[in-house]
């Protein structure tokens, strides 16, 4: 069974959905979720922020589920923002 | 698209500011279980023998005192780890900073060192380590007093700064989570570097929350976010942001009951192993379950679920 993935653009002060801060994906395994941010050298790593969202304790950016679709072109735009 | 907001559940539709204006119409069918700031209150260990992970958690038998400072040693651990421990965090030649796989780069560090000094100052403490009559901290003491319930938890001076390397930390996870901003932006939107805690009695918890506001508010201090957790699964409480007038900073304020804040102590190494980037999926699924059989026992005060959620979008 394939792996599922969900998307989300992180909304930071200021930012858009058009326009986000930041992504993060979350995995569904057999095991439970991986959630994982893109890093500027565009490596997946660990975050705890969907989390902390949904602990509901802190104040974090706005996270606003996207398509995979989506996902891909943000990160090739990110991809040639960061290259400059 | 679904914002992930919309999955958690919130307290029912109601403007802040009503929750401010109305009066006190709690019923009295009550445990009024008193805050500690309240010169009372239950001991600790009411809530069940749970497991998290794959350790047993023991029935807590800490004093709430004992439990209070088991809680603010584990904040402030970054600074007790001995310099040789690996686990210790650590400045790397460049000038960087490092801890728990997490990093900053030499400018990214700069710019918390610089922010911190400023939360230091807005914060009262002189170079001495007293207090004058400017600050936060005074005078936080200053609305303290004039309430008719509620306290701020012990130790509050002692512990009104976050400690520098949980600042950084906090700080590297922001700038892993938005990549595309910078570290002086990010860090500006550090609210908890200076916080406080106040504990009110359950039977007065919703005026009370009422009454802190107004006073802060009467002493010019602006509420930028506000969130009532009481709904929530694996939280409960009310935290708040709020701007300082004269330096600018923001800081944080929760209030609790000593219920919400005894399992705010209670889960908090869960909480720790939850946020770790090392714990594996199946171990954070567990004490995520944990969390909620803890929260689930927290009587809710009367009148908290009508608090709503409040953002300041003008800065």
């Amino acid at each position: 069974m394939p792996e599922e993935i969900a998307y989300y653009a992180v909304i930071g002060t200021g930012r858009t959905v058009t326009n986000p801060s930041g992504l993060i994906r979350r995995r569904y395994t057999a095991e439970g979720t991986s959630d994982e941010s893109l890093s500027r050298d565009l490596s997946w790593k660990v975050t705890d922020a969907i989390y902390q969202e949904e602990r509901g304790e802190n104040f974090g950016p706005e996270l606003v589920e996207i398509s995979a679709g989506e996902a891909e072109a943000l990160i090739e735009r990110f991809r040639r923002k960061w290259a400059e | 698209m679904t914002g992930i907001r919309t999955c958690r559940p919130l307290a029912p539709e109601r403007s802040f500011l009503m929750a401010i204006d109305r009066h006190d119409s709690n019923g009295s069918a009550v445990d009024d279980a008193p805050a500690a700031g309240d010169r009372g209150g239950r001991q600790a260990g009411s809530f069940p023998r749970e497991m998290t992970g794959d350790r047993p958690v023991p029935d807590e038998r800490r004093s709430r005192g004992d439990l209070y400072s088991a809680l603010r040693d584990t904040d402030a651990a970054a600074d007790h780890h001995p310099p040789s421990s690996p686990d210790a965090p650590r400045t790397t030649k460049d000038g960087g900073w490092e801890w728990k796989g997490l990093r900053l780069g030499p400018d990214a560090n700069r710019v918390a060192d610089e922010e911190l000094s400023a939360r230091r100052t807005a914060e009262g403490r002189s170079g001495d380590g007293n207090y004058r009559d400017r600050g936060i901290t005074p005078a936080m003491r200053c609305i303290e007093a004039k309430l008719e319930h509620g306290t701020l938890v012990p130790d509050t001076e002692k512990f009104a700064l976050k400690s520098p390397d949980r600042f950084k930390e906090k700080l590297a996870k922001m700038l892993a989570v938005e990549p595309d901003r910078s570290p002086l932006d990010l860090s500006k939107e550090i609210h908890d570097g200076i916080r406080y805690t106040f504990l009110i009695g359950a039977r007065h918890y919703s005026t009370g929350v009422d009454a802190a506001c107004r006073q802060l508010g009467e002493d010019n201090y602006k509420l930028m976010d506000f969130k009532p957790s009481w709904a929530g699964e694996e939280y409960k409480g009310i935290n708040s942001q709020w701007k300082d007038p004269v330096s600018g900073q923001l800081f944080e304020i929760q209030f609790h009951t000593s219920d919400s804040w005894e399992a705010k102590q209670k889960t908090h190494d869960a909480y720790e192993r939850i946020a770790s980037p090392e714990t594996p999926p199946a171990e954070r699924t567990r004490l995520r379950e944990y969390q909620r059989s803890i929260s689930s026992c927290i009587p809710v005060p009367p009148g908290a679920l009508e608090f709503s959620p409040y953002k300041n979008k003008e800065g």
